[in-house]
């Protein structure tokens, strides 16, 4: 009891007791978690176990059903707009097209929580975004269109945008889902690199689990609504946990580099 | 610059508006020319043209020629466009002395004021037999273009034909007539006693058999069982109709059935300007009897 | 047992019909072998309950199919502007090619029909016959095809009552030819829809999945496209425009329960006739001797606006693929500020050529000095007026466009035009003779109460862009069905009804420019404290929240601010012209994306085609002045149908 009291004051962000019904329908039950800067969790599970909601939930875009969400210690609640958004950035599960808008204008936007709908867009904020274009290796592309990007650079760019907005955490609902695995294992380790430089606390959906095995500090499963096991990969990643969560019988094998475990289908 | 030297002529205006349109009437009266009129309104328009008060410009003219036909138009005159919203550039280069409306136009009257003083003349009013109201206006417009004698007399003149027709008509005295223009092989439009042409019918000594109160057009669309309801009545279609009643109206079954029908006693007349004045009054007196003499008598 | 218990109602309101025409019946009954009165009863009462049944059935039908091939539960006669298509052809055979009409108006009216259809089928091929862009291009040929009916009937009062009877819809009959002609189509559209059922059901999938079960898709989807406009242009040819019904009854039937494709082919149809005739009932009862003072197609309107209103959050859009890249910009201007500059200088260029050339009784001059000082008086408001105009609906345009992420979307129709007309329609009502003033309220004040209805709505849906864009098309619709309804009265009200519905800026003076540009200033430089709003807001909402965009203020603001440039802009020009749509493309086009840009550009922009499709109204068969807004439409109309035809390509 003590120890967990002493986690969640440590912790960025905390969900306490935490449950979402779409009208009759539940689709989390009460779930509570934290999350530390630093780190990079994963949120794994089937279709349909309440990933997306959870994280939608953490970035304010749905009020829970009932429970607290806490940031610093602050119920979410108590947050204005753009002073949530200057904590807390979010990569919706689909891009919008941002059809005619240059790199630069997208990245640009992230400054938004910081100058408002009125203020100057000053040094810092150009400076801001000229970093994160660079962290994203996006600089040459800076006055293409959105349009022409390919799907990964298109993706840099809306990580580009979170960088922008300069916030201790980040939410990502996966962010990898359209990409190839060579520009998924880019995007995941950008993402990893990001946590540890920047000591963000960051929270991300994934399909793959041996991906998210690969390159998260934590990973926390869901199933029907419910956490039904977190931990590091390697406590998650064993064919019991996996197959509870799947209803499937999977296999381990150690990555022959690694070690890490990785799954496949028994 | 510009400014200051057109403000006086914007005072004399003013002068002239506030003075208002029978003050300048009254002035014009004994002159010997007629002064510049443009006409908005088709009523007053005809009636101008009767009076030998050619205007210099008028609204609608190519419709005028088909629809209203006569007294037949100079080429002199000008067109100024839709009655609706004639063109005020246009009617401010034609520079007119004055300028007639009917209530209809009242809208466009704080534009119009500002080319020339306005005279506006009721010829339509809902629920009145109009033939009066029209004479009146006449009798007012000749006054106000120095022909009050001239006006005098055509009212006088259009009284009297009227009363030779109603003589020519006597055999027809008691026979009800449906006046009406069709809006497509269904449906038609009655002229009840509030216009110009159920009140021409009375004034010719027969019965109009639309009683039902209508509204001056009487544009509400009826459907053509209503003529049924008087199967002794006479029809008389006054044109044009729309192009599809040529094959429609033949293959309507209650149309076929109409006594009226069966037994010849409908025709067609040419158009007739619906909101006329004096002029079209007698046009249709003339068409009417024209048409009946046909008819077998009642 | 829920079966049962839906059916209830719909048994109920047959029976409702029943009555009222069995109480027709008795009425026209021949009293002591009257023969005349047994033609009536045979040809006129009989026909027309027939008439009710068969084309109420033939509107579901066109209606269920329409719905299904373009997989858009708002599909119907009414939203694809097939009826104001088909009635505009009607209105053109009638002036100019008399001949066609004595042959056979179901032709002309298919003809018209179908080449609504086309159009809009051409305008959104490229977004994937998206549902929500098909009713705004449907919505836009039905507006555009309605001004053009009413600057005919305008132009040659003569047949204007003929075009109200079609305007109207009316049911009256004489013979059983109508209802023979309608119940033949209807028996052959059946038949097809019972052929094609297979077909049809994969028609309803995506195109992937139907074009893998090996259905000639293109083939079968304008087959069955036109077989529905056959058969509702048949019931226009016959008895008008009926308005709805082809919408109500598929929602109703599969709100009803009809699950499987079979049941909604004859459910829909059996609804469809039960309202139809219900509400012919209904206008008989309370309609006197004197002519019906409220056409039957018109009430049909009347109950339709609220109705869609009410089935909106009840229907399950189909989930579409967003394809809305397809209208970016393919380049950006290296510096915008020039193009700006352009943009300024087109507009007063078009402002002084306005002002300086015109025609006159002698033929076309530059007029200087006197003249000009002269012709200034009234050529200059209406310029002011114009460009006024022009930057307001433009500004609303972007506004509205970044809102709703929708290139198609446009101030139109958001139903605040056509709110403002039923307004002034009240106005009118209560005094033919009103004042300018008096009109000129009225139509703020139902600018004001069509405004507060969309807020509502939009609320309702927090503000989301699906919600407000249909919602608009719902009061819009409801809001032309009372004009539509009084303009079939054939009063002098119609006149100035259609005078403002056309557009015209003809009675613009010193006050009304002023008054213009007053309004314009103050509405659109508060939209520029919004473009960072208007940067993020086309990215969804899920974006602009998570940038901590106060996203409910942030759409309120933007659709008050737009509702009001738009009803501002209506007062003066008619709820017509696709500046509102146009000019944020063209800014586009020409290279300006950015919020501030875009919006300042297509102000710009907006404002020069206004001034420029006013000087042609008014220059191009002066003295006849033709509706400004009809002109705008037809310079924009074919530009639109170009870049929306074209913008896919240019990306590849």
């Amino acid at each position: 009891m003590a120890e967990s009291d002493i986690v969640k004051q440590a912790g960025l962000l905390a969900l306490e007791e935490v449950t979402f019904s779409a009208g009759s329908v539940s689709i989390l039950q009460p779930v509570s978690l934290d999350l530390h800067r630093g780190r990079m969790t994963g949120v794994i599970g089937p279709n349909g176990s309440g990933k997306s909601s959870m994280v939608r939930l953490v970035a304010r875009q749905q009020q829970p059903t009932s429970g607290t969400i806490r940031l610093d210690g602050r119920p979410l609640d108590g947050f204005g707009d753009r002073e949530l958004a200057r904590r807390i950035a979010y990569m919706p599960q689909f891009t919008p097209p941002a059809e005619g808008m240059t790199v630069r204008e997208l990245v640009a936007l992230g400054r938004f929580p910081w100058h408002g709908a009125l203020g100057r867009f000053s040094l810092e904020d150009r400076e801001k975004v000229d970093i994160a274009l660079e962290r994203t290796e996006l600089t040459r592309f800076a006055d293409r269109l959105i349009d022409s990007l390919s799907g990964g650079e298109r993706q840099r760019a809306w990580l580009a945008m979170m960088l922008a907005q300069d916030t201790a955490c980040l939410i990502l609902d996966e962010p990898t889902s359209a990409l190839d695995i060579a520009h998924q294992a880019d995007m995941l380790a950008l993402v990893r690199d990001l946590t540890r430089e920047r000591d963000l606390a960051a929270l991300i959906v994934l399909h793959d689990v041996n991906m998210a095995a690969r390159y998260c500090d934590e990973l926390v499963a869901l199933k029907g609504g419910r956490i039904v096991a977190r931990g590091a990969p390697e406590s998650i990643v064993e064919p019991g946990t996996l197959e509870a969560l799947y209803g499937l019988r999977m296999g381990i094998l150690p990555h022959p580099a690694t070690g890490q475990p990785l799954s496949y289908v028994a | 610059m510009a400014t200051e030297r057109r403000l006086p002529l914007a005072m004399t205006r003013r002068a002239f508006m506030a003075a208002g349109a029978a003050a300048l009437a009254a002035r014009r009266a004994d002159a010997a020319t007629l002064p510049r009129l443009a006409i908005i309104d088709w009523a007053l328009l005809e009636t101008a043209l009767a009076l030998g008060a050619v205007p210099a410009a008028a609204s609608e003219l190519i419709q005028y020629r088909s629809l209203v036909v006569e007294p037949e138009l100079p080429g002199t005159v000008a067109d100024l466009g839709l009655r609706g919203s004639p063109s005020f550039e246009m009617l401010r280069q034609v520079a007119p002395d004055l300028i007639l409306i009917s209530q209809f136009y009242d809208y466009q009257r704080p534009q119009l004021e500002r080319i020339a003083p306005v005279l506006s003349l009721p010829v339509y009013e809902a629920g009145t037999a109009p033939y009066a109201l029209v004479e009146a206006s006449t009798l007012r417009l000749g006054e106000a273009v120095g022909l009050r004698r001239k006006a005098r007399a055509y009212v006088d003149d259009t009284a009297n034909e009227i009363a030779r027709r109603r003589a020519a008509l006597a055999p027809h005295r008691d026979r009800p007539v449906f006046v009406i223009n069709l809006g497509d092989s269904r449906h038609f439009r009655a002229f009840g006693g509030d216009s110009m042409f159920g009140d021409v019918v009375d004034r010719l000594g027969l019965t109009n058999a639309w009683t039902d109160t209508t509204s001056y057009s009487a544009a509400a669309p009826v459907g053509i069982e209503a003529l049924a309801r008087r199967p002794e009545a006479g029809i008389v279609i006054v044109e044009p109709s729309p192009p599809e009643v040529a094959r429609g109206l033949p293959r309507n079954a209650i149309w076929n059935a109409l006594p009226a029908v069966r037994d010849g006693r409908v025709a067609s007349i040419a158009p007739v300007s619906h909101f006329g004045g004096l002029p079209s009054a007698r046009r249709f007196a003339r068409l009417l009897e024209a048409a009946l003499s046909h008819w077998p008598a009642s | 047992m829920t079966s049962r218990r839906v059916l209830l109602p719909w048994a109920a309101m047959a029976v409702l019909a029943a009555v009222l025409f069995a109480w027709k019946v008795r009425d026209a009954w021949p009293v002591g072998g009257d023969h005349l009165q047994w033609v009536i009863l045979q040809n006129a009462v009989l026909p027309r309950a027939a008439v009710a049944i068969l084309a109420g059935a033939a509107l579901g039908l066109a209606g269920l199919l329409l719905q299904r091939v373009l997989r858009n539960a708002l599909a119907e006669p009414s939203t694809l502007g097939i009826s104001a298509g088909a009635q505009l052809a009607m209105a053109l055979a009638t002036l100019f090619a008399p001949a066609l009409m004595i042959w056979s108006v179901g032709f002309v009216a298919f003809t018209g029909g179908i080449a609504a259809v086309a159009i809009i089928l051409a305008l959104t091929w490229r977004r994937g016959l998206e549902p929500v862009s098909v009713v705004l291009a449907g919505m836009m040929v039905a507006l555009t095809a309605n001004a053009a009916s009413a600057a005919l009937i305008l132009a040659n009062g003569d047949y204007l009552f003929s075009l109200f009877i079609w305007g109207g819809g009316s049911l009256v009959q004489q013979s059983w030819d109508p209802a023979v002609t309608i119940g033949s189509r209807l028996a052959i559209g059946l038949a097809a829809a019972i052929l094609l059922l297979r077909p049809l059901a994969i028609l309803g999938l995506d195109d992937a999945s139907a074009r893998s079960l090996g259905v000639a898709l293109h083939a079968s989807r304008f087959a069955i496209v036109a077989l529905a406009v056959w058969i509702a242009t048949t019931v226009v040819a016959a008895v008008g425009v009926i308005g709805f019904v082809g919408l109500a009854a598929p929602a109703l039937a599969t709100l009803s329960g009809a699950r499987t494709l079979g049941q909604r082919v004859v459910a829909a149809p059996l609804i469809g006739a039960i309202l139809l005739w219900l509400t012919d009932g209904l206008v008989q009862l309370v309609s006197g001797v004197g002519g019906e003072r409220l056409p039957t197609g018109a009430a049909t309107a009347l109950l339709g606006g609220p109705l869609l209103l009410w089935i909106l959050p009840r229907l399950r859009m189909m989930e579409w693929p967003s394809l809305s890249t397809l209208m970016a910009a393919s380049r950006r201007a290296a510096r915008p500020s020039a193009i700006i500059v352009i943009a300024l200088v087109a507009l007063f260029g078009a402002a002084l050529a306005a002002l300086l050339i015109g025609s006159g009784p002698e033929g076309w001059s530059v007029a200087t000095g006197s003249l000009l000082a002269d012709l200034s008086q009234w050529r200059a408001p209406r310029i002011v007026v114009a460009a006024a105009a022009g930057a307001m609906l433009a500004a609303a345009g972007v506004m509205v466009q970044r809102l709703t992420g929708n290139p198609l979307a446009s101030p139109e129709v958001l139903g605040v035009g056509t709110g403002a007309g039923a307004g002034l329609t009240a106005v009118l009502l209560v005094n033919a003779a009103a004042s300018l003033f008096w009109q000129i309220a009225g139509a703020a004040a139902g600018a004001l109460g069509a405004l507060l209805l969309i807020l509502g709505v939009a609320a309702r849906g927090k503000f989301g862009p699906e919600r407000l864009l249909l919602g608009g098309v719902a009061i819009g619709a409801a809001a032309s069905a009372v004009i539509t309804a009084v303009i079939a009265m054939g009063t002098m009200t119609s006149y100035t009804l259609l005078t403002w519905l056309t557009g015209s800026t003809a009675q613009a003076d010193a006050t009304q420019a002023w008054t213009a540009l007053a309004l314009a200033v103050m509405l659109v430089a508060p939209a520029f404290l919004a473009v960072r709003w208007l940067e993020i807001l086309p990215l969804g909402g899920e974006t602009a929240k998570s940038l901590g965009v106060p996203l409910k203020r942030a759409r309120f603001a933007v659709v008050l601010l737009s509702a009001l440039m738009t009803a501002a802009a209506a007062m003066f020009v008619g709820p017509l012209s696709f500046i509102g749509l146009i000019a944020p493309h063209l800014a586009r086009l020409v290279g300006l994306g950015r919020a501030r840009d875009h919006l300042l550009g297509a102000v710009l922009l907006g404002a020069a085609l206004m001034v420029l499709s006013d000087w042609l109204a008014r220059m191009v068969a002066f003295p006849y002045q033709l509706p400004v807004g009809l002109f705008a439409s037809l310079i924009g109309g074919p530009y639109l149908i170009y870049l929306l035809s074209s913008g896919a390509r240019s990306r590849h």
